[in-house]
């Protein structure tokens, strides 16, 4: 075990601040490396040492795998932490990293290939026998549809693999005459677009995005620290996550979490990650989704209620320590929401609106945290994602937390570009939401204008 | 030759945007402006037309201001350290780094450098190499004259924006 001295934090904004921060708890020293945009933002101020890597263009700053191994290098440090987005899951910063020398906060270079490539994590979640959600490799002929379709389960989409915008979809029922309707859309695909093949995938109607956050240290040992619902999704952007899932029954709990942690142990999985999971809310089942090979911006939820910090146990595992952390010790207390604030105006279908922050006032006090890169007069940068900052709420138990997220919203005072926090108020103060009631396309069809549902696009064909 | 009211606005424009460095290059004039890095939000004061040349930067310069470099690694050249005024002069080009990365002053070991002071370079002559990760790119003059000064070393680290060298029209 070989403790870091010195972490290059090859990233921005909050996610940068909150890296530095941890550091600086474990006693590391941090050195950020910043494109010239971020040289005066606030985890430059906050990081050891800043040096100026590129222009703002990611392409030739946070994403040139050469300026941030040459940064490490040139500051003599002797880890990386590449945080979330840019770099974080590429497996040829880990390999820059190893070949200069410096280690990867992160897993393996193999873990970043087969559990972060979305094919090979679903082949080996099928090895282990995970349920698999829709997403199926493309098939050809009746047989291999049938075998196909036995493991996916009823009901089924069938669609033709050459096919686009929901055209060539059928949804194939229990007790349907299974072959003959594949030999059916078989043919018919053929005939509409010249290739016979078929995706044939579960239908689910109404699913909850429920992920597990593991740990797994260099000696194979592997914890989880318990899920987060991430249900609240627009245009597959995540805006609101929370620990633990309400309303998750027990058993769906141990199954996804003890799932979630055979995936990672599979894997020989070293660090901080993430399964993603679908849940069938109706038949109350899950599906493996993909694994998430890097810290994850939600992971304050999960500390809120843990009591376990992420980052820092992301160094020390990168520093070769052993996990202090039994499963038996993992529990979750209370309940914990995140609000991400992003600088995007919800009237206008969330356009992003960069500038200059006239005002900034941020809730403080008991059970809220802010994990935050702006300041009165900082200048949102046009460059990069619009995320602000994450309103992290804690009750003991939802209700409260909801109460306290209410009024923590309330006091946000941002001034000079629009931000989403009114939105964030509507969903709190909806009744579905409040009743834990919200599936992921809960945003998109019911709070927000209605779009055609699955329903309307699948119904069987008649002949 | 730009007019003062003209200069003033430039200065406003680019201090108000958050900007350290600008090179404007008009078939009048070349503009080089360099913000010093402490307090980049303070609007650069007005300098008067009187032809001024930029201090040149000591070489190995100190590292950026949040830290001092650990005693045993060479000093990585900051990207404008404070001492640097801004240059408002049309006949000085200042040669700044592109990326994060090494400079080597000759092709290869041994070799004599591509520029000394006083040469006299045109645009497309490579004046040094900029390594990152084994990767060597060609830094060009870009403009023509002659070189006034050099502000780094041979194996010097630089950052984006850190000045290389000054040429001078002639």
């Amino acid at each position: 075990m070989t403790p870091l001295s010195r972490v290059l934090v090859a990233n921005r904004g909050e996610i940068a601040a909150r890296i530095v921060r941890a550091c600086f708890d474990e006693g590391i020293e941090s050195v950020l490396a910043a494109s010239s945009v971020d040289m005066e933002s606030l985890p430059a101020r906050l990081a050891d040492r800043v040096v100026c890597i590129g222009p703002p263009a990611p392409s030739a700053s946070y994403l040139d795998v050469g300026r941030i191994v040459t940064a490490a290098v040139a500051t003599g440090c002797d880890a990386v932490h590449p945080g979330y987005g840019f770099l974080s899951e590429q497996p040829e910063l880990a390999r820059a990293c190893a070949e200069n020398g410096l280690v990867f906060v992160g897993p393996s270079i193999d873990s970043l290939q087969r559990g972060g490539d979305k094919l090979l994590a679903r082949r080996l979640a099928r090895e282990l026998g995970i349920p698999l959600s829709a997403g199926s490799e493309a098939v050809e002929g009746v047989e291999a549809g049938l075998e196909l379709a036995g493991q996916v389960g009823y009901p089924l989409i069938v669609k033709a693999a050459a096919g686009g915008g929901g055209r060539g979809m059928r949804l194939i029922e229990e007790g349907t005459d299974l072959a003959g309707a594949l030999e059916q859309a078989t043919s018919e695909a053929r005939e509409a677009f010249g290739d016979g093949r078929l995706f044939i995938e579960r239908f689910v109607g109404r699913a909850r995005h429920i992920e597990v956050q593991v740990l797994g240290d260099r000696f194979g040992k592997v914890v989880h620290l318990g899920e987060r619902d991430c249900s609240i999704q627009r245009r597959y952007q995540k805006l609101i996550e929370e620990a633990p899932a309400p309303g998750l029954a027990d058993d769906l709990r141990a199954r996804l979490c003890r799932d979630a942690v055979r995936f990672a142990e599979a894997l020989g999985y070293v660090g901080a990650g993430t399964v993603e999971f679908l849940v069938d809310v109706d038949r109350d089942e899950h599906f493996f989704l993909e694994m998430n090979t890097r810290v994850q911006v939600e992971h304050p939820v999960t500390e809120a209620v843990t009591g376990v910090d992420v980052v820092r146990q992301q160094l020390r595992i990168a520093a070769g320590e052993p996990l202090h952390i039994d499963q038996t010790d993992v529990a979750a207390r209370g309940h914990a929401v995140e609000f991400r604030l992003t600088a995007e105006d919800a009237a206008r279908d969330f356009a992003p609106s960069p500038g200059l922050l006239s005002e900034w006032v941020m809730p403080a006090g008991e059970g809220i945290r802010v994990d935050t890169h702006c300041f009165p007069g900082y200048t949102v940068p046009p460059y990069y994602d619009s995320l602000l900052a994450k309103l992290i709420v804690w009750g003991p138990d939802r209700a409260t937390a909801l109460v306290r997220a209410d009024r923590a919203l309330a006091k946000v005072r941002v001034g000079g570009v629009p931000t989403t926090t009114d939105f964030h108020r509507t969903v709190v103060a909806n009744d579905d939401f409040q009743a834990g009631r919200v599936t992921t396309r809960w945003v998109e069809t019911t709070l927000l204008a209605p779009v055609p549902t699955m329903a309307a696009v699948a119904a069987p064909r008649s002949n | 030759m730009i007019d003062r009211k003209e200069l003033q606005q430039v200065l406003e424009v680019l201090s108000e945007g958050g900007w350290q460095h600008a090179h404007i290059v008009t078939p009048d004039f070349t503009l080089t402006l360099v913000t010093p890095t402490d307090g980049a939000t303070q609007a650069a004061p007005p300098v008067p037309l009187a032809a001024i040349t930029a201090e040149p930067v000591a070489a190995a310069a100190s590292p950026v201001p949040q830290a001092s470099a650990p005693a045993h690694l060479p000093p990585v050249a900051a990207p404008a350290p404070a001492g640097v005024s801004a240059a408002v002069d049309a006949d000085v080009t200042v040669v700044t780094a592109p990326s994060i990365g090494v400079i080597w002053r000759s092709p290869k070991p041994g070799a004599p450098p591509f520029v000394e002071p006083g040469q006299v370079v045109a645009p497309d002559d490579t004046v040094c190499l900029l390594e990152v990760m084994k990767l060597f790119t060609p830094i060009k003059a870009e403009v023509a004259g002659r070189v006034a000064a050099l502000h780094v070393d041979n194996g010097d680290m630089v950052q984006f924006g850190t000045p290389l060298l000054s040429i001078e029209a002639m």
